[in-house]
């Protein structure tokens, strides 16, 4: 994971909200999008094997 | 003494011997809220009428001979987010202000059920998230008494009810519990019905409720869930896994010297504390949480944004906006690392009664503005695994620590027996708190 690639991740979120709903929406919640963004690139860069399978039914102790 | 002084086990054991009614509690917790909310607003709806209706009704039953349960009679909050047949049930926002449900809330119907009286409503932030409520905390009424669960923990401090109930999707039981004094309880996932409980996350959401003692927190979970067992019971001081890292790392000056303080006196009364090392996976909490918590929330409301995106306040506005443009992969992986994580945490309490840490990162924050960080409570929430916060000290401001337990899935009443040693241990009192105005 590089500083660079968390960067151009948010930049290009930044700019998928600019289409969809114009500048001053993306202005105003720039500081959740980048959250969201930045929390969603380093969930992508945490190495996984294939077989680890998501929650989908919550049962804390079958995990 | 007043009847609004005394606790749920107490009133309950004084209605079965014939020495209290429901009537004369139901008056004094009314008396009460008349006199505080002024200045603590905790309450979005108190039907005065509707509740002495309900006492009295109560007390007619208990004289007869019929006692349904330890609740019977005993006067309940209920955060404005449970589903309320009849009564007013606004979400904390604009959106729900005059929606009036047609069904109650399976916690509500088991409540009903069990003989307890539906007290009032207790204010939210908006949908449980972020945009504080009006609440005022009672040990210091220039202080946030944390969120979203806010009115539930304040009502329960100054002694307006004996037991509230709130949700918790990140820290929303226990982070207002601690910050007002008070127990607060959060189940393991799933273990009481979120049915009827407006949505925030749905693989997140928790039920939960706040007490003044761990004995009422207990009666009450044993009322709503008759089936659980108690599980082994050894009679010792407990084994405690004690967390550092992260919690140290992140706990702000007062809390973690105060934390310190607490597990020496559980040590010194026979607790064996061990040091506990979290998991690698565990640095993946904060992502991990957020991206789940984003995009649910964000289909939660979908249908509802699109519509009226403007009626949201800012915060809420912002965090749906942002879990829009999450890819579904992106999710999906998240709830793949949970998984990871949950098995990394079950194998930590291996060999312990429980894991203890802060309950919270500060001391509850001066201000209405922002209700405290959710840091020390969101992986518990993550996990699904229960937790319950026990006060545990005040800090130099004189504002409540809590200390937080994290036990075993489906064990939670294991985890109500330490918890109870704990609170013995720890001797903060538990009466009401006459609200403090500097």
């Amino acid at each position: 994971m590089s500083g660079d690639g968390e960067k151009e991740y948010i930049r290009m979120v930044a700019e998928t909200a600019r289409t969809m709903w114009g500048e001053e929406t993306v202005k105003q919640f720039m500081d959740h999008i980048e959250r969201t963004a930045k929390a969603v690139y380093e969930v992508g860069s945490y190495p996984l094997e294939a077989s680890a399978e998501p929650v989908t039914k919550m049962r804390p102790e079958a995990a | 003494m007043e009847a609004y002084t005394l606790s749920l086990a107490e009133a309950a054991r004084l209605m079965r011997n014939g020495m209290l009614t429901p009537t004369r509690l139901a008056e004094s917790l009314l008396d009460r809220i008349d006199e505080l909310e002024p200045v603590v607003e905790a309450w979005v709806t108190v039907d005065r009428e509707k509740v002495m209706e309900e006492a009295e009704e109560a007390t007619k039953e208990i004289t007869d001979g019929v006692f349904r349960s330890p609740l019977h009679g005993i006067p309940v909050g209920v955060k404005d987010i449970y589903y309320t047949e009849g009564t007013l049930t606004t979400m904390g926002s604009p959106l729900f202000a005059g929606f009036v449900p047609d069904r109650d809330a399976d916690i509500v119907k088991a409540l009903k059920r069990a003989g307890a009286i539906i007290l009032g409503k207790t204010e939210t932030t908006e949908f449980a998230l972020h945009d504080p409520a009006p609440t005022r905390n009672p040990w210091n009424t220039g202080h946030t008494p944390g969120g979203s669960s806010s009115g539930s923990a304040a009502a329960v401090s100054c002694g307006m009810a004996p037991l509230a109930f709130g949700s918790q999707t990140g820290g929303s039981v226990v982070r207002p519990a601690s910050y007002c004094g008070t127990v607060g309880y959060k189940c393991t996932y799933d273990l009481l019905s979120r049915g009827g409980v407006y949505p925030l996350s749905w693989s997140l959401d928790h039920i939960g409720f706040m007490t003044r003692t761990v004995e009422d927190a207990l009666i009450t979970l044993r009322t709503l869930r008759p089936d659980l067992s108690d599980g082994p019971q050894t009679g010792k001081p407990p084994r405690l896994g004690l967390l550092s890292g992260y919690f140290k790392e992140n706990a702000s000056e007062e809390v973690w010297p105060g934390f310190e303080r607490a597990v020496g006196k559980l040590w010194g009364e026979g607790a064996q504390v061990v040091d506990v090392k979290l998991p690698e996976s565990f640095r993946m909490v904060p992502s991990v949480h957020r991206v789940i918590m984003a995009v649910e929330t964000a289909a939660a409301h979908e249908d509802m944004f699109r519509e009226r995106a403007d009626e949201y306040r800012e915060y809420l506005r912002g965090f749906i906006s942002s879990g829009l443009l999450v890819p579904a992969t992106a999710y999906l992986r998240a709830q793949r690392i949970r998984g990871q994580i949950i098995s990394d945490v079950v194998k930590l309490l291996e060999g312990y009664d429980c894991l203890i840490c802060p309950s919270t990162v500060d001391t509850a924050p001066r201000g209405l503005q922002w209700t405290g960080s959710p840091a020390f409570n969101s992986p518990w929430s993550l996990t699904g695994l229960p937790t319950v916060t026990v006060p545990s000290g005040l800090s130099g401001e004189g504002l409540p620590l809590g200390l937080q337990l994290v036990g075993r899935p489906y064990d939670d009443i294991g985890l109500f027996r330490v918890a109870a040693w704990c609170e013995k241990t720890l001797e903060f009192p538990t009466g009401p708190k006459d609200p403090h105005t500097p």
